[in-house]
């Protein structure tokens, strides 16, 4: 790998964000995730590429980390905030279309339930991992997913849920998602949520953990 | 704190009554090595994380509006099962675990405690622009908040009741222990409507999100423990408590 791209990876990685940053205190005063896509698109690397080859192995690492239990959710967003600075750069090559995401995914917390810390955490993992992330928000129910589904062309939904109660209407939504768009591939997630019932509602996937969303999806979607 | 005690005597000897408190966020300490276990770690805490905390209990005044209260049910109107609680003809279904901790109860007090809305306002509007870890470590901060919250009230059941030599066991609450949350629209319907300015959803969430509700069983001969998540299967819980 480039030696510019590997630095945004691990720049990622560690959290540090720019050249300001005091975090991590061992990167103190050295160039940071912004410092370092600049470089790479001034030194003619395409954004496609700082996107695949910095950005998301810097990402994809955290991600599995957190799976393993090595770091937790703050130490996520420590990361994601990183990556989100440098994404600033590369946004204007995704809206020329030089650069292109793998494909959309409309996440949303389902109707009744308003939790939505698990949903976003979700999001930022799959927006490291490469996909553009259509959020709903809280208290969705089946008619706003499909309409978000419609208006984007996406081709997977997340659902996410935190009680046992509202994980129920998972089957509702997920039932009429399929109806009108067997294509689409439903996953689903949340504390109470398992494998188990992900299969009894008839969804594609289940994931414990944001890594396992984004690697299945990888997977299935042969990406 | 203010304590808005409404008491209903019956039969001249039991007491079944109503308390309700006003508490500032100065009323309440948090623990930090719970705010820490919630977090996910056990030793290193990176930098970021701690100044994030501290700069977020400075500023939880002006966030938080903290009410809490709870519950007296006079006696003959519980009745208590291995598996079930009766409160008049209501069945409180806590399922085996809960009910075993409670069967030896005489009666209950049903609680509730709320840090209001503006917390999970402010929590989401900073995620929402990008602030993420301030946003994620404010609603840590309000989880814990709401907790020693109802350590807090729980306490004052304690020491109320020991007064007429009588124990509390542990609080617990629907959603916990294979207890259903849909139980909490029975567990509301014994308290004043919007009591501390909780209401439930459709889908028995409590709103404010931010609030806690549940039962202590009262009585000569119960028990409560120094720690009780070890009897709870949601082993991935992020209250888990780490003893």
């Amino acid at each position: 790998m480039n030696e510019i791209l590997e630095k945004i990876s691990y720049c990622i990685e560690r959290g540090k964000s720019d050249k300001h940053a005091k975090f991590p205190p061992d990167l103190k005063d050295q160039d940071g995730v912004v410092e370092y896509t600049q470089a790479a698109l001034d030194n003619g690397i395409s954004a496609q590429s700082v996107l695949n080859d910095g950005m998301m192995p810097g990402m994809n690492k955290i991600g599995i980390r957190f799976r393993n239990g090595e770091i937790y959710v703050p130490d996520v967003l420590i990361a994601a905030k990183a990556m989100k600075a440098g994404m600033q750069l590369i946004k204007p090559f995704f809206q020329s279309g030089e650069a292109k995401h793998k494909g959309k995914i409309v996440l949303g917390t389902v109707a009744g339930d308003l939790h939505d810390i698990g949903k976003n955490l979700v999001a930022m993992v799959m927006e490291g991992g490469g996909w553009e992330v259509v959020d709903i928000g809280v208290d969705a129910n089946a008619q706003k997913f499909i309409e978000a589904i419609e208006n984007n062309d996406a081709k997977v939904v997340g659902l996410s849920a935190l009680l046992t109660t509202t994980m129920n209407n998972m089957e509702a939504i997920t039932k009429e998602i399929k109806s009108k768009f067997p294509e689409v591939t439903v996953v689903i997630g949340g504390a109470p949520v398992t494998e188990k019932f992900s299969n009894s509602i008839g969804s594609d996937f289940y994931s414990a953990d944001p890594q396992g969303a984004l690697d299945f999806l990888n997977e299935k979607l042969e990406i | 704190m203010k304590d808005q005690d409404n008491c209903i005597w019956i039969g001249g000897t039991e007491i079944e009554s109503l308390h309700k408190f006003d508490l500032e966020p100065s009323d309440i300490k948090i623990n930090k090595q719970f705010l820490y276990q919630s977090l996910g770690y056990q030793n290193e805490i990176p930098e970021p994380v701690l100044i994030e905390i501290d700069k977020t209990i400075d500023y939880l005044n002006a966030l938080v509006e903290i009410q809490a209260g709870f519950k007296l049910i006079s006696p003959e109107r519980v009745k208590f099962h291995s598996g079930y609680i009766l409160i008049d003809d209501e069945r409180l279904n806590t399922k085996a675990i809960i009910g075993k901790k409670l069967v030896d109860s005489e009666t209950l007090a049903i609680f509730v405690a709320t840090l209001g809305s503006r917390l999970e306002e402010k929590s989401k509007k900073l995620m929402s622009e990008g602030d993420l870890l301030q946003g994620y470590i404010l609603d840590a901060v309000g989880s814990e908040l709401v907790e020693q919250t109802t350590d807090w009230l729980q306490l004052q059941v304690e020491n109320l009741l020991s007064e007429n030599n009588l124990k509390i066991t542990n609080r617990y609450s629907p959603g916990y222990c294979g207890w259903n949350v849909v139980d909490q629209q029975i567990i509301f319907s014994f308290l004043p409507k919007l009591f501390c300015g909780i209401k439930l959803s459709e889908s028995s969430l409590m709103v404010p999100i931010k609030s806690v509700s549940g039962v202590i069983g009262i009585g000569k001969n119960v028990i409560k423990s120094d720690y009780e998540c070890s009897i709870c299967d949601m082993t991935n819980c992020s209250r888990r408590r780490v003893m």
